[in-house]
């Protein structure tokens, strides 16, 4: 089934009357997502693109059989709707808001544990099996059904790693964005583990930058038991000024750690393929594939 | 956000946590009558810059140690003030050039018996606050955690409850912290606790914190606000003062994008920080030298594509601007093409300028700019964009003024291997 979602997907969209939230939901019913609903608190009972709108997750969970959410709401309330869904069991969560208070994402943090949700971002461009399920904001034309899993960290990059698989002729099984944001949900590892077990998957591109942790969780993970399956990346940054703080809010390199060197030692270390330009991404990948 | 070390004792004090009296001064004069409204016989003059390690700072082309002095006479006051006041602060945290002192604070020498320090601070490793207790004051926690690790306790923190008391009795005993003093230690954590929580604070950090008797006095004060939160922290909206002379990240910001110099000649815009990095490593790869980092926020209209262009093109030294974007999500690739022809519409374009769209309406935006801006080069790919973009930047300043067409075709015919496609 790839990862995370496929062609049964029921999903619901939280802050669904907004405009975004309106443009995605129509352009996700014309990819064939099967949209089952919306929230918006005090307009239950209304209908918006077709679709039945609902005050709450809960009643919008119990009507609908939703087994995702996807979150457009605006920061300021962004983090309510998340522990909203966590609250209703909502299986997976997507939010695609970006500039969440990190304290915000602290409280959601400790809502996760132990529930019965996993989160996508906030900030994540979403997550898209290609000619199954589009969830989120990535540009649809660059996708093509394939055995490639890609894992990202920023969104813009995922589309150049995305539109070169696709270029190369591999195309995508699963491309999920685990979001920009320091404090977020499902992370590399998290995604590795599985695309593990995923018969649609051949090949794991991973997508990292500086700052974080993320890189070197993930080489920690790889350097364990065998990994079914080969695993390349790009780490971005490599050039970015030192001691600054980029777009990301978790892409800071602090005082040695967090940097592309470091990344990339303790991928390699992992038996990981890292490519020191992301243009070639798609040639790396072919040719893993390849082997 | 950081604030200075006035402006968070200012807010630790009206949040009722011990800290020595200290006025904040702009002038020799101001610095002597702080002292004297202070009192005492010991006062502390401290430059406030926005970094640390400045106790072991030096001043910029002068003999003049340390931004943190201990001075016992008023007149002095005024002396050692103005040894700082107007001049830059070169500290293992500032990089070379410094960080210009342009307000000292004054502050009474607190005599202590002990010095510890306390930070509470969001760990992305554990995806959770953690409380650091340090039973060494005075040096960088990051320092002591490398040199004495055993000296460093970490105490997990819930945004409800605060420390986990249970974690802090043990680390207050495990550093021989827990005699006299330690309820003062328990108390100002959860007061830590509490005040990030109010105020958005993603790092609090007290070192070092003074212990004398069973009182805790804060005697340093860092704190990082979240930027992200400050719709809702009105108070802290108004304090930001980060050092910047050329004032371009200042107007960046206002403007809504990440601005940053790097001094090379080539001008890059991207949207979106993933693939800015990505074209800086590009660039590098081939051989170019970034001018500047430039992220544009995926949601940007014409306007503020423009004003960052007109900032990139107004820039000292520029070969070549490149321009590499991905549409998608709300952003779209006619945005760029249009803002282009703006531009040029005002002042036509000085400089060789490689385009790549790709995603969102790249197709309309590409046709736009074929009929509109044929001068404009446009790219393939990113590898193909950052090759041509380096090539041009540096055929350009070598370039035969009366016939650009000539070296143009001939470097995009070299670096990609074919036929220019807009003739």
């Amino acid at each position: 089934m790839a990862i995370l979602v496929d062609r049964e997907t029921r999903v619901i969209c939280q802050g669904i009357t907004g405009a975004q939230a309106s443009f995605y939901t129509e352009r996700a019913i014309s990819f064939g997502t099967r949209m089952v609903g919306g929230v918006r608190p005090g307009k239950g009972g209304s209908r918006h693109l077709g679709l039945p709108v609902y005050d709450d997750v809960a009643a919008a969970k119990a009507d609908t059989g939703a087994d995702a959410s996807v979150i457009f709401v605006p920061r300021e309330n962004a983090a309510d709707a998340i522990i909203e869904a966590i609250a209703a069991e909502i299986p997976l969560v997507i939010c695609i808001t970006e500039h969440i208070p990190v304290l915000d994402m602290i409280r959601v943090r400790e809502c996760l544990a132990g529930s019965a949700t996993r989160l996508l971002g906030p900030n994540t461009p979403g997550i898209i099996t290609p000619e199954a399920c589009r969830i989120g904001i990535m540009p649809r034309e660059i996708f093509r059904r394939g055995r490639v899993g890609i894992i990202s960290r920023s969104s813009t990059l995922t589309y150049e790693a995305v539109w070169q698989t696709t270029d190369a002729g591999l195309g995508q099984s699963t491309c999920v964005g685990i979001g920009g944001d320091p404090i977020h949900g499902l992370g590399f590892v998290d995604c590795l583990e599985l695309f593990a077990t995923d018969a649609e998957t051949d090949l794991v591109v991973l997508v990292g930058e500086i700052g974080g942790s993320e890189e070197e969780r993930a080489a920690d993970y790889l350097s364990g038991p065998a990994y079914p399956k080969p695993v390349m990346a790009y780490i971005a940054g490599e050039h970015a000024p030192a001691e600054t703080r980029m777009g990301h809010a978790s892409a800071i390199i602090q005082a040695g750690s967090g940097a592309a060197a470091g990344k990339k030692r303790a991928l390699r270390g992992a038996g990981v393929r890292v490519v020191d330009s992301p243009v070639d991404i798609g040639a790396a990948a072919r040719d893993l594939l390849a082997r | 956000m950081n604030l200075h070390e006035y402006q968070a004792k200012a807010i630790l004090r009206d949040h009722g946590i011990a800290v020595p009296a200290g006025r904040v001064a702009e002038t020799p004069a101001e610095a002597e009558s702080a002292a004297k409204e202070i009192g005492g016989e010991r006062w502390m003059v401290k430059a406030q810059i926005l970094a640390g390690g400045r106790a072991q700072g030096t001043f910029k082309g002068q003999d003049l140690k340390s931004g943190i002095r201990t001075v016992t006479n008023l007149t002095n006051v005024g002396t050692e003030s103005r040894s700082m006041l107007g001049r830059s602060l070169i500290t293992p945290q500032t990089g070379p050039d410094g960080m210009l002192v342009d307000r000292v604070y004054v502050e009474q020498a607190l005599p202590v018996e002990r010095e510890l320090a306390l930070a509470l601070l969001v760990d992305e490793t554990s995806q959770s606050l953690v409380l650091l207790l340090s039973a060494v004051g005075g040096t960088g926690i990051e320092a002591t955690l490398r040199d004495q690790p055993e000296a460093v306790a970490r105490i997990p923190v819930s945004t409800e409850s605060g420390p986990d008391a249970e974690s802090f009795d043990g680390a207050l005993k495990a550093l021989g912290l827990d005699g006299r003093g330690a309820d003062s230690i328990r108390d100002l954590a959860r007061q830590l606790t509490a005040l990030a929580r109010e105020l958005d604070f993603t790092l609090l950090e007290i070192n070092p914190v003074g212990l004398a008797g069973e009182t805790c006095t804060a005697l340093d004060a860092k704190i990082i606000a979240d930027d992200n939160a400050l719709f809702r922290q009105p108070l802290l909206v108004g304090l930001d003062d980060q050092d910047d002379s050329a004032g371009n990240r200042r107007r960046a910001s206002r403007d809504g994008f990440n601005y940053i110099r790097m001094g090379g000649d080539v001008a890059c815009m991207t949207v979106g920080a993933g693939l800015s990095m990505a074209t800086l490593d590009t660039l590098v790869q081939f051989g170019g030298q970034p001018a500047n980092f430039l992220d544009l926020p995926p949601d940007s209209q014409v306007n503020r594509v423009t004003s960052a262009l007109e900032l990139l093109l107004g820039g000292d030294g520029i070969g070549c601007l490149l321009i590499n974007v991905f549409g998608g999500g709300i952003m779209r690739c006619d945005t760029v093409s249009d803002a282009l022809q703006v531009i040029n519409n005002v002042r036509p374009f000085r400089v060789p300028v490689v385009v790549r769209l790709a995603g969102t309406n790249a197709e309309l935006a590409n046709r736009r700019l074929r009929e509109g801006l044929p001068g404009v080069v446009q790219a393939a790919n990113m590898a193909d964009a950052a090759r041509l973009a380096v090539q041009l930047a540096r055929s350009g300043k070598s370039a035969d003024p009366r016939a650009p067409e000539n070296w143009l075709k001939k470097i995009i015919h070299r670096v990609t291997g074919q036929q220019e496609e807009r003739d």
